[in-house]
């Protein structure tokens, strides 16, 4: 670590933060940089809003969240275990924080200002792409959030069971049964809409 | 139950393409996040309110949904109470503002006078109707006055100003070289107690 420091130190001024490895980021987050942490918040936008997306399924809601998250890991950030993956860390903050937003609300707010993908050039294989993508859309939306959430973390997000059952803060065991009736679920949803 | 990947991989892919086109067109959405995590971030040091206000909210929120449904409404029912009981010890302990008021008779007499009227510092200097009922010339009223001193005149007939105030404490000159009189409302001079002051 001691070499690590020196060798942060001294490319400093030099490197280039965009082109910096994650654990340096890190590093230099914990020393209080905070333009490091806002490359971090940068490189991983995309995957905890699509995290807090899956489990809050509106997206206003989902792009707050995913700025709070940033927010309360920074403000979290020395409790960062730097054996852990990053990324499983974040999304379960992610993860408590959507938590949280869905026993606040009164109502469950179902989702319908998603765009629907037209068609552009070929009219036949245009409609054929609308229903499928359309139809893969609504089935997983159609899942609550207690499905799609693993699913979403596991396919999407690649995370291991382990991960998706720290993430989620569930029994491993729970997380399988989720992601194998979440999945089968879609399959029928497809399998009723036409979608192959 | 089938480990994840003996299921078909058509729909695993499906899932993710579509996942990823979903947060594809919401990137415009995340545009400047990390500019708004920067300056949030900026705000939130550890001297400022702010910092120590969403750290409060942070807490009390994880610790809120610790607590079951009855717990959260024990703790909600405690709060109160304890309020409610610590109002009511404030309200008997603590010393009462000093609300009392004394009935003070302002008597005045002008046989010949048809009108008179009462202005002092009491009323901000706006003249008080008196009455003589029995018509034995001796002008009443009746005020109730907190403790303290006050200036006070009499007005004959909307105008003049008597030479003399025989009941008053002290006699002062007013702006136009003209006397006035001053009470000294006590604490003790309490209400029907027989002790009404009189001037």
């Amino acid at each position: 670590m001691k070499h690590f420091h020196v060798y942060c130190v001294n490319t400093m001024r030099t490197k280039n933060i965009g082109s910096m490895h994650e654990t340096e980021l890190l590093y230099r987050s914990l020393r209080g940089e905070k333009q490091a942490w806002g490359e971090i918040a940068k490189r991983y936008k995309r995957a905890v809003y699509g995290v807090n997306l899956a489990l809050l399924k509106d997206r206003t809601e989902a792009e707050d969240a995913t700025q709070e998250t940033f927010i309360k890991a920074w403000n979290n950030l020395e409790k960062y275990d730097m054996n852990r993956k990053f990324s499983t860390w974040l999304f379960t903050i992610g993860s408590n924080i959507s938590k949280n937003i869905i026993r606040k609300r009164d109502r469950w707010r179902f989702i319908n200002n998603l765009p629907l993908v037209k068609g552009k050039n070929d009219p036949q294989t245009q409609v054929r792409k609308e229903k499928r993508v359309n139809g893969i859309r609504e089935a997983v939306f159609s899942l609550s959030a207690k499905y799609r959430a693993p699913l979403i973390l596991r396919f999407w997000g690649e995370q291991s069971y382990q991960e998706i059952s720290q993430i989620l803060d569930i029994p491993e065991g729970t997380v399988k049964t989720r992601l194998h009736r979440g999945k089968t679920r879609v399959k029928e949803l497809c399998k009723q809409k036409g979608v192959k | 139950m089938k480990p994840d990947s003996d299921f078909e991989p058509s729909i695993k892919e499906k899932v993710k393409d579509e996942w990823e086109e979903i947060v594809q067109s919401d990137s415009r959405r995340l545009q400047n996040i990390e500019n708004r995590v920067i300056s949030q971030i900026s705000t939130r040091n550890n001297f400022s309110l702010l910092f120590w206000m969403h750290k409060l909210k942070d807490k009390s929120s994880e610790l809120y949904y610790q607590f079951t449904v009855v717990q959260r409404y024990a703790i909600v029912a405690s709060v109160v109470t304890a309020t409610i009981v610590g109002v009511l010890l404030g309200w008997f302990i603590l010393p009462a503002r000093n609300t009392h008021q004394t009935l003070t008779l302002f008597r005045f007499q002008a046989a010949d006078a048809d009108r008179v009227e009462l202005a002092g510092e009491f009323s901000g200097f706006k003249p008080i109707e008196m009455s003589d009922k029995d018509g034995d010339g001796v002008w009443t009223v009746k005020l109730k006055l907190k403790e303290g001193k006050y200036e006070y005149y009499y007005l004959l007939n909307g105008n003049d100003k008597p030479d003399s105030y025989p009941r008053a404490d002290e006699v002062v000159r007013d702006w136009d070289n003209s006397k006035n009189g001053i009470i000294y409302i006590r604490e003790n001079d309490k209400e029907g107690s027989g002790n009404q002051t009189s001037a």
